[in-house]
Formats: C-alpha cells, structure tokens, sequence
C-alpha cells in the first residue's frame, strides 16, 4: 500500500444503483397514524393476526399500556378513515379489543423543501 | 493546477448511472462533465489541504466563541433554539461532513468563499463518481480523495457512541432525485461500518408526543437529515427539536457555520488571514465593488456581484470582498474542498460559464500529475 496515496483504497457501494429502484411512499398532507396497544398477544392477535402484532419494545418501558412501554401493538393504520388512502390498512382492529391507541402525527417537517423544489 | 481537455468515454453515462449517479445531465447538457479534467501537482494539493483543515480549526474556534457569547442574533436564528443549539456543541454532538467553496488558481492562498457544513451537495460525485472515472481514463495516477474511507470512519465513530440496538434513519426531499442520491450513498457508507440503516421522506417522520417516529410509530434516535436546519427550525414540528430524544446529523451546531453570517465573524475574530476574505455585516465597509450573499442563500441564490456604487438587495445578508474565480478555458472553476470528521478528506471540482456557481455549474473530476 502507499503511504502517501491521497484517495481511497477502494470504493465500493453495498446498494447504490439503488435510488431508481426506491418506491417513496407518499403521505396525504397532514397524515396521523394510529396502532392500537394490546395488554396481551391474544387480545391483539383476536383484533388482527400473528404477524400483525408487535412484541413490546421493553419491559420497562413508559408505565405498561397506557405509557405505550410495556404493550403489544396493532399495526399502522390511518386515524381519519374517510381518507381514500385508509382503504387499503388494516384498519382500527376487528373486535375493538385494544385498551388505548398511540398516535404520530405527520408532516410537520418538510413543508418548505417541497415548496422549493416546486419553484425550482 | 490546469484544465485539459479529453474525451469522454463512450458509454459515460451508463457508467455512472451504475454508480447511481442518474442524474448526470440536466436540461440536455450533461452536468457530469468528463469532456475536461483538471490536474494538480502533489504540492498545490497540499496547500488545498492545509488551508481545509486551517480553516476548519478556525470554524471551530468561531463556534466556541459564540456558543460562550450565547448570543445567535447575527446569525438570524430564533432565539429560542440557542441553548438547544449550545448543549449540542458542548456534548460534541456528531458532525460528519462539509464542503469548503474555495477559490484556488494554483498560486495564491485559497480563499473561502463559503462553508456548506449543514446539507453539502455534489458528495456522490466527488467521493465515487470521479475515484471510479479515474481507476479507467488516469490508471496509476492519483488523486485528492479520501472521502468515502473517511466517510466510514466516521460512521464507525458513531457506532461506538450510541445504542447498537438504535437504527439510523436517512431522510430528505425523497423525490428529487439527487437529494435521493446523496442520502442513499450516505446510507451506504453507514451501513457498510456495520450500522443498520432506514430511509424515510421528510414528510413521513412522525412526532407521538415523547419522540420523533418512524411509520411504524419506532422512536427515531439517530437521523440523517440531508434538510437544511434553518428549514427545520421554521416547521410546524420545529418546537418537538427542544424535546425530542433524537440525535441529529448533521448536529445543531453545525447550523452555525453553514450560515453566512459566520463570514463576517470569522473576519472579525481573524483579521487579515490568508485564507479569508474581508466580509461584513455593512454594506458600507466596501467602497468599491463586493458580494452580497444573503445569509441563508443556497447554491448560488441570494449571490449578487455589486458593482461600486450598488447598494444591493435588503434581504438579510452579508457582505464579502470580491474575489473572482480563476478562468481556464474561458469556465470559471470552484473548488469544493471536503471535510470529513475534522479533516480535509478530497476534494471535486465544477465550472461554470458565469462568475457565480450555481445549481447548473458542471462537475469536472481531476487528477494529481
């Protein structure tokens, strides 16, 4: 090797050729997301299916169910229904058997750099 | 330093393309431009060199002092975010990447026109695009970059400072496909020092009322954000950035230097450097011709050439002496010197027929002869 070299060795990429290939979801504007919290796999699992629910982050998380810490979690679905895009989630759970629901609000970021691209 | 001429590979653009540079011409003109290179000696490269890494010191130092001022105001950022902004830099919050614009004619010290230290475009090209042109047109021959080794160091080092169960999330403006490339090339190179990577769109980050959230609802402990901070601080979430638990790079502190502003008070703290140009916050300190840059301006926009007796725009700026680019073949040439970490780490190139580069200014690689 050459001690004095002033470039890389090599330069390989694991995944690029890849930008095209990237779906980007988009999101309708303002978009909030909703997953149910279950107190058990089976509470959740009768609302959806195995492979629909999450296994808690951690057993010490923030305060059990309500806290979000200690719970089972349905999966995404949006909290407006009568947006077109909801049709396809899976929705708020068959039975109604979860005891809360966290919620992330949307696009709170990004509303400027789309302005810009718009006119540029 | 000189231009050559030469021609370009037949199939350039299929080259690149698998490199996953798909945007490498614009408008019909290619903006990967390898019908020309430039080529250094070892010696003029290390001038470039000792100026980056000068320069860099002298940044850092700028922080410091106005992190211990507390006050932001010259920087035109919102007074509620300067503590935030402090504790990021007192922690040594993780700053991985910037682009010093030089201008460089081979003799003269460089000087610095600008710092991109927040959202520095044209990394692709630089660290992969032109190292892969240079292993088939200059074979043996050398060249001043580092970048993509020192890139995964850097995420080496960030691995060993966080949680190895926290992913790292990419984000940016998704759909325009050269913020896409630099974000995913990114992600590359942090994956490939052993870190597991997630990209989302800027639009897609949820906040869940504790912490900032991928679509899944997952907290989001370490992001990338190819999205300037001045953006960020402006948006409707820009209140969470005080609250959230997520670690930012580029950090906060970055904010500080990739603001024009930081031109002026480099200036001031550094009066007569050789790789610094005399700016300030007055118009009038200039009796002859300068530049006004305003002082959130990017790739060019908010750049005006003012003639001796132009007062400019009153749009919140800056004022620097002129100091015009070198010309080779009648192309005025930038050089954009990289900084990985805290050291000058290669460097890329572009041109343009106009004394201010701009969105449209080519890229041309180079090599050390």
């Amino acid at each position: 090797m050459d001690p004095d070299r002033r470039r890389s060795l090599m330069v390989n990429l694991s995944v690029l050729g890849i930008a095209s290939a990237i779906a980007i979801p988009y999101l309708p504007a303002g978009a909030d997301f909703r997953r149910n919290l279950y107190r058990d796999r089976e509470s959740c699992i009768r609302d959806y299916s195995a492979d629909q629910c999450e296994a808690p982050r951690n057993s010490t998380g923030s305060g059990g169910v309500s806290g979000g810490g200690g719970a089972w979690r349905g999966p995404r679905y949006y909290s407006d229904r009568s947006l077109p895009e909801a049709r396809g989630d899976p929705g708020a759970g068959r039975f109604g058997l979860s005891s809360s629901a966290e919620t992330s609000v949307r696009g709170g970021f990004g509303r400027i750099g789309r302005a810009m691209r718009a006119v540029g | 330093m000189r231009r050559e001429r030469l021609a370009p590979r037949g199939d350039w653009q299929a080259k690149v393309e698998r490199l996953g540079m798909d945007f490498h011409t614009s408008d019909g003109q290619p903006y990967w431009c390898e019908a020309a290179c430039y080529a250094f000696t070892a010696a003029e490269i290390d001038v470039i060199e000792a100026a980056t890494g000068e320069l860099h010191t002298l940044c850092l130092e700028a922080v410091e002092r106005l992190v211990r001022g507390g006050d932001l105001d010259r920087l035109a950022i919102p007074q509620m975010f300067w503590p935030w902004i402090a504790e990021s830099w007192r922690r040594h919050d993780p700053g991985l990447f910037g682009r010093f614009d030089l201008a460089y004619d081979g003799s003269a010290p460089p000087k610095m026109l600008e710092y991109n230290a927040d959202t520095p475009t044209a990394l692709l090209e630089a660290a992969v695009i032109q190292w892969h042109w240079l292993e088939e047109v200059k074979p043996g021959r050398d060249q001043f970059n580092l970048i993509h080794e020192r890139l995964i160091d850097e995420w080496k080092a960030v691995k060993a400072r966080i949680n190895p169960a926290w992913r790292v999330y990419f984000t940016g403006v998704l759909d325009e496909p050269e913020d896409l490339c630099t974000v995913e090339y990114m992600r590359d190179v942090c994956g490939q020092a052993g870190l597991a990577c997630q990209g989302l769109d800027i639009a897609e980050i949820g906040w869940n009322g504790q912490d900032f959230t991928d679509l899944a609802g997952r907290p989001i402990r370490v992001l990338f954000k190819l999205y300037p901070w001045e953006w960020l601080l402006t948006e409707e979430f820009a209140p969470h950035l005080l609250v959230g638990r997520t670690t930012f790079i580029e950090a906060p502190w970055k904010m500080m230097l990739s603001n024009k502003a930081i031109l002026p008070i480099l200036w001031e703290m550094f009066p007569g450097h050789p790789n610094l140009l005399p700016a300030s916050f007055q118009r009038s300190d200039f009796s002859g011709p300068c530049v006004q840059k305003s002082i959130h301006g990017r790739e060019g926009n908010g750049v005006s050439l003012l003639g001796a007796t132009d007062a400019g725009s009153s749009a919140p700026s800056i004022w620097q002496a002129l100091c015009p680019l070198p010309v080779f073949a009648g192309q005025y040439a930038i050089i954009g010197s990289w900084v990985i970490g805290n050291n000058a780490a290669g460097i890329g190139i572009r041109e343009d027929p106009q004394p201010v580069t701009g969105n449209s200014s080519v890229f041309v690689p180079h090599y050390l002869y």
